[in-house]
């Protein structure tokens, strides 16, 4: 008899603990639907560390949504931001756990779209911290929203995601890191041309020069009007003396952007640099080009100076190039003819080089033009003038 | 930046080579000396140009010279302008010795002055020449050259 009671008596206790495991779940249930998070929160704890409700999918769905509105009421204070972490946090842990215990997928849908919501939130955090220029803690919650990512995948969001964190690692010099993601978001199509500039940045900063014009190369197919990958491409190109592949995409830019004025002043300066590497009988034909570019240019602003001043020395440069082409075998009367025809190169200069100085008194290049050009044609008091007008700017 | 006009001094004072004749006195040199009187870069122009070249079978030797006291025989010699002062000088020092001083300055090919003086025209580096200075050195002018410059008496 006092076996059986003692039997009795355990039954009713296991039961009633159980019970109020039960209860604390149903418990958490009430007072997060009254709003009492803190109260909601102390009771699922429990019943999230008790075995009776442990492997129960309904307990960490309650704690996430308990999790959810705590991470919700705490951001809207900047001194709990720390706190809205946490909770957020934990809040993805629960609709993990519970989407693992749900076999029936009575929760999923639910816990999906909360965990979603709270993934998307550390993005936008994220993004905030990017604006800010705070990149360690940009950096830091993009890292955490990519771990969540990895699980539930939304390629958009993870593409702007490893955009904004490789910039962010770019500008705090974490190269590989920047590398890294810039180069995740090329592959995951985020749809922005910058990523190509500031992936190519990166590279050439690792001294991957090569893989940087081809990041831009790409970069400039998809976006053929993107001004600053083709500025960048320019640049690039230009330091490694690929004139050639800068004119090919340059001519590209001009006609993709035929009223872009820039476009045709760098296609002429382009045109100049391969003349550079043309035997000075060949290089007359190169600088034509240069001259036709810089044309099309004034035609769009006849108030460029750096139009105006770069096609007053190329056709200086061209007139100089005539005499410095001649055999030293000519007659005096060939002499006389290449004079004869470097001058209408000088007197054809003249005019872009004083609207130059028109223009803009105090460019440096357009005083020195004016300096050599008046010297050629023995006018040295007017070269004179503009000798020291460049020495003034050169103080 | 190099002045472009040099090459065309440089031009003029090679073709001088072909269209003047000097006296068999000056003659007497291994060489065929260019002298340049005055700091210019004329001189570097010269020296690479002409330098490595035979006038008749003798070599081009070009020298420059910084002082008056300096300046020895040679078969032409270029006065910069800085130092054209010096003109009169040179041209007593010279006489009757077969030196084609070429000068550049306004009015230095005058009677008694040098030979050949460079000058702008039109916007472009001529030349004026004074057949009777040239005389003087015993040098006699070529008719190209007479007839392409701008005589001077």
């Amino acid at each position: 008899m006092k076996k059986l009671s003692y039997i009795l008596t355990l039954l009713i206790l296991t039961v009633a603990y159980s019970q109020a495991q039960v209860i604390n779940l149903t418990l958490a249930e009430k007072l997060h639907s009254e709003g009492k998070l803190e109260l909601a929160k102390s009771a699922i704890n429990e019943a999230a560390l008790n075995s009776q409700t442990l492997n129960n999918p309904r307990t960490w769905y309650v704690r996430l949504f308990i999790y959810k509105d705590l991470f919700k009421e705490a951001k809207g204070f900047k001194e709990r931001i720390a706190e809205a972490e946490n909770n957020r946090k934990i809040a993805i842990e629960s609709g993990r756990k519970c989407i693992d215990l749900d076999t029936k997928k009575e929760y999923n849908k639910e816990c999906y779209q909360i965990i979603n919501f709270l993934r998307s939130s550390i993005l936008s955090d994220g993004y905030t911290s990017f604006k800010a220029k705070d990149d360690k803690n940009a950096i830091r919650l993009l890292e955490e929203f990519m771990l969540i990512t990895n699980s539930f995948t939304n390629t958009q969001e993870d593409a702007q995601a490893n955009f904004i964190a490789g910039v962010a690692c770019y500008r705090s010099n974490e190269l590989l890191k920047a590398s890294n993601f810039l180069s995740k978001a090329v592959m995951l199509n985020y749809p922005d041309g910058a990523l190509y500039v500031y992936l190519a940045k990166v590279l050439w900063l690792q001294n991957k020069q090569m893989e940087a014009v081809l990041t831009l190369e790409k970069g400039f197919e998809r976006y053929p009007k993107m001004k600053e990958i083709v500025s960048n491409l320019y640049e690039f190109n230009k330091e490694l003396k690929r004139y050639e592949n800068n004119r090919q995409v340059l001519t590209k830019a001009t006609v993709n952007n035929p009223a872009d004025i820039d476009y045709w002043i760098l296609l002429a300066i382009t045109y100049e640099d391969l003349a550079e590497l043309k035997s000075d009988l060949d290089k007359n034909n190169v600088l034509d080009s240069a001259k036709i570019a810089y044309k099309k240019a004034l035609e769009l602003n006849p108030n460029d100076d750096v139009a105006s001043s770069n096609l007053g020395i190329l056709l200086y440069n061209q007139g100089v190039n005539i005499i410095n082409t001649v055999s030293i075998d000519t007659d005096i009367v060939g002499i006389g003819e290449i004079q004869g025809k470097a001058l209408v190169m000088f007197k054809e200069s003249l005019p872009y080089m004083l609207k130059a100085f028109e223009l803009n008194p105090k460019r440096k290049e357009t005083l020195k033009g004016l300096e050599n050009i008046y010297h050629i044609i023995g006018e040295f008091d007017k070269s004179n003038q503009f000798k020291l007008l460049y020495q003034k700017e050169s103080e | 930046m190099p002045d472009p006009n040099n090459k065309i001094r440089m031009l003029y004072i090679w073709s001088c080579t072909q269209a003047v004749q000097w006296p068999e006195t000056s003659n007497n040199s291994a060489e065929f000396t260019i002298g340049v009187y005055g700091e210019s870069e004329l001189f570097s122009e010269i020296s690479t140009a002409i330098g490595p070249r035979k006038v008749g079978t003798k070599p081009v030797l070009v020298k420059s010279f910084e002082s008056l006291s300096k300046v020895d025989q040679v078969q032409i010699l270029y006065v910069t302008p800085e130092r054209s002062s010096d003109i009169p000088a040179l041209v007593n020092k010279f006489a009757g010795k077969g030196v084609l001083i070429i000068s550049e300055k306004e009015g230095m090919a005058k009677k008694g002055g040098s030979t050949i003086n460079f000058i702008f025209k039109e916007s472009k580096l001529k030349y004026e020449f004074n057949k009777s200075n040239a005389e003087k050195f015993g040098l006699k002018l070529g008719l190209q050259l007479a007839t392409l410059g701008v005589e001077v008496n």
